[in-house]
């Protein structure tokens, strides 16, 4: 993780020192869909947020970084129906290429991010689940601009995210169906 | 995601009939009833007296008593009325009445019950040759026996652990008769007899099935004797032990075999008393130690075959009464220890004592045990639960109070049984949770009484097929 990190962190300065750039702000909110059956059944889908930056380096490349929180959910497992949290939040790094077409900029991004996934059972025979993983996901979107250094933006996002802390494997992938505000400015 | 699907149970079923608290009968003779005494206390608790009224009326004589193998049956002999009552014992604080015989022409009196409890032999206790062969699988079946093969009476009678030797004493012509038992349970086959010391008047047999003893009281002397086959007897290397100052009445085994306690009769007004022998092998026995113990007992006379002692499963203390009907005031049971000899008379029994046999108070385990192994998926890991479930066993009397349950790793040694859990009585079922996915159990179950007896267990095997699909 070390070195993924280092790595975005010298994409995201390295630029800069060449062309004129846009720095971008914005925040997601949005539906998360759980692939796994069993997840679906016991957490549900749920919210999610996602605060991110992003920088437009290079004729519409651009990297970027954010922090996906708000999946928390609750429910009932098992057959004794014992109550249940599960928490997943996650920290993500992106590479994108973004193109503008008047006030309208779609893009894709690929990224690469450490989820972190905790669930709690009230059992005497609960096992300690708090573990983290790490993944790639892809992703695209739409902004628009109605003001010059504000957007509306829509993304969809799909994080593969296969865990097993046990023995057991779980998906705890899904899409994040997101929509948001940002705002850019270059200099 | 991969689907558990697979499971479960199964069940070994090691089934036993029940434990132990030691408790003792005693037949009360005149007063034609019984006491049953809770030897587990300390000191004994008497209980009783029962069946009074049921059991004859006074002047019969309430003789000797023996217990079925299983603890289930006491079975009395009434000498005037020539009966034998059945009693159950399951729930040793309130015996019942269970089914009685009348033999007609002979006086019932000495009582032996095979080792197996399949059949029961009574003696005479007056001037015939019968004997009665009880068939304990169909009581009150029986059939009256004639010894055939001297002109004998037949005054005492054992049965040997192979449980077909019978042997019979008779005090008249000082002489043994034995043979097999039939297979109807009848009768005797190949009957024979040998000339034994003077006048017994008891007769026993050892654990092992190798020695008989008999009780001389003619000349003060116990009889040897060795079984050398089913059915055969021949007379020991040390045909008889002899220096007795008192006339013997009835004889014990420890439950080793290498010690047989007697029960002298008093003389002279002396106290009736306990005396031993060793038993170095099969028909060879030496000289212990004479009058090691005064029981709270006067009497002088002798019983045809009564058993006036019983010795506890542990070999650590009998039980006895005295040797003949006296109504001395200081009449009672005795608890002897046998490993000080220290005698104490137990309180509320009754001065009319008379036969005494031990017997274990039945706590029945549990049945229909099963277990069930399910899975409990908590998504990231699975929990693995073994349902242990069994039903109450119809057959206590006495009331359950809680099951307890043990257990073990499936394969390790049965000395690695702990205690799992211990649940009310209106619980039939344990759920051993938090188990991984290669942690198999064995369990036992047992009951635990009113008063705390517990039973064998019932125990039961984990052994899981497990299937793997999508």
């Amino acid at each position: 993780m070390k070195k993924s990190f280092a790595l975005i962190m010298a994409f995201l300065i390295l630029p800069t020192a060449v062309y004129a750039i846009d720095f971008s702000f914005g925040f997601h909110a949005g539906m998360r869909t759980v692939s796994d059956s069993d997840i679906k059944t016991v957490y549900g889908n749920g919210l999610c947020y996602f605060p991110y930056a992003a920088v437009n380096v290079f004729k519409g490349f651009t990297i970027g970084g954010g922090y996906e929180f708000g999946y928390s959910r609750e429910g009932t497992i098992g057959i004794y129906n014992e109550a249940t949290t599960l928490k997943v939040t996650g920290i993500q790094a992106f590479v994108g290429y973004q193109y503008s077409i008047s006030v309208v900029t779609p893009y894709v991004f690929v990224g690469f991010g450490s989820f972190s996934y905790k669930q709690t059972v009230e059992s005497p025979a609960a096992q300690t689940v708090d573990a983290t993983k790490s993944t790639f996901f892809v992703a695209g979107g739409i902004k628009v601009y109605p003001m010059k250094n504000i957007y509306i933006s829509a993304e969809v996002k799909y994080v593969p995210l296969k865990v097993k802390p046990y023995e057991d494997e779980v998906d705890l992938g899904g899409l994040r169906l997101m929509g948001g505000l940002g705002f850019t400015f270059g200099y | 995601m991969k689907r558990l699907f697979g499971l479960f149970l199964f069940v070994i079923f090691f089934g036993s009939l029940a434990f132990a608290g030691p408790w003792g009968i005693v037949v009360n003779s005149a007063s034609m009833n019984i006491n049953t005494i809770d030897l587990g206390q300390s000191p004994p608790k008497v209980y009783g007296p029962f069946l009074t009224g049921s059991l004859g009326t006074s002047g019969e004589e309430l003789l000797d008593v023996a217990v079925t193998p299983d603890s289930q049956y006491a079975l009395i002999s009434n000498f005037g009325a020539s009966k034998v009552f059945r009693i159950d014992l399951t729930n040793p604080t309130n015996p019942v009445l269970a089914g009685s015989i009348s033999l007609g022409s002979m006086f019932a009196e000495d009582i032996a019950i095979s080792p197996n409890g399949r059949f029961a032999v009574v003696a005479d206790g007056g001037f015939s040759k019968q004997l009665a062969f009880i068939d304990l699988a169909n009581f009150p079946n029986f059939s009256l026996y004639t010894v055939t093969s001297s002109n004998l009476y037949a005054n005492g009678v054992a049965i040997g652990n192979d449980n077909s030797t019978v042997i019979v004493a008779d005090y008249f012509i000082s002489r043994i008769v034995f043979g097999r038992v039939n297979a109807t349970f009848s009768g005797l086959i190949s009957e024979s007899n040998l000339a034994c010391d003077s006048g017994p008047i008891n007769i026993t047999i050892s654990p092992d099935g190798n020695t008989v003893l008999t009780t001389n009281w003619t000349n003060t002397r116990i009889g040897v004797f060795q079984i050398t086959a089913p059915g055969v007897v021949v007379p020991g290397s040390t045909p008889w032990i002899g220096g007795f100052h008192d006339s013997a009445q009835s004889i014990a085994f420890a439950p080793d075999g290498k010690k047989a306690y007697i029960i002298n009769a008093g003389q002279g007004g002396d106290p009736v008393r306990l005396s031993w022998i060793k038993i170095n092998g099969p028909g060879n026995a030496a000289w212990g130690a004479e009058r090691v113990a005064n029981l709270s007992a006067y009497s002088s006379a002798g019983w045809f075959g009564v058993d006036t002692i019983a010795v506890d499963s542990t070999g650590n203390y009998a039980i006895a009464t005295k040797t003949s009907p006296t109504s001395d005031s200081a009449n009672r049971v005795t608890l002897i220890n046998l490993n000080n000899y220290q005698a104490t008379a137990i309180n509320d029994t009754k001065i009319d004592c008379a036969g005494v046999a031990i017997f274990n108070e039945i706590v029945y385990p549990p049945t229909n045990a099963a277990i069930e192994r399910t899975t409990n998926n908590y998504i990231f890991y699975k929990e693995y639960i073994n349902r242990v479930s069994w039903q109450a066993n119809s057959k206590n009397l006495s009331p359950i109070s809680k099951y307890r349950i043990y257990r073990k790793a499936s394969g390790a040694a049965d000395s690695t049984y702990v205690q799992a859990d211990e649940v009310d009585a209106s619980i039939f079922q344990y759920v051993d949770r938090a188990l991984k996915k290669n942690d198999y159990y064995s369990y036992r179950i047992t009951s635990i009484n009113n008063r705390g007896l517990e039973s064998p267990a019932t125990e039961i095997g984990n052994t899981v097929v497990l299937r793997r699909g999508r």
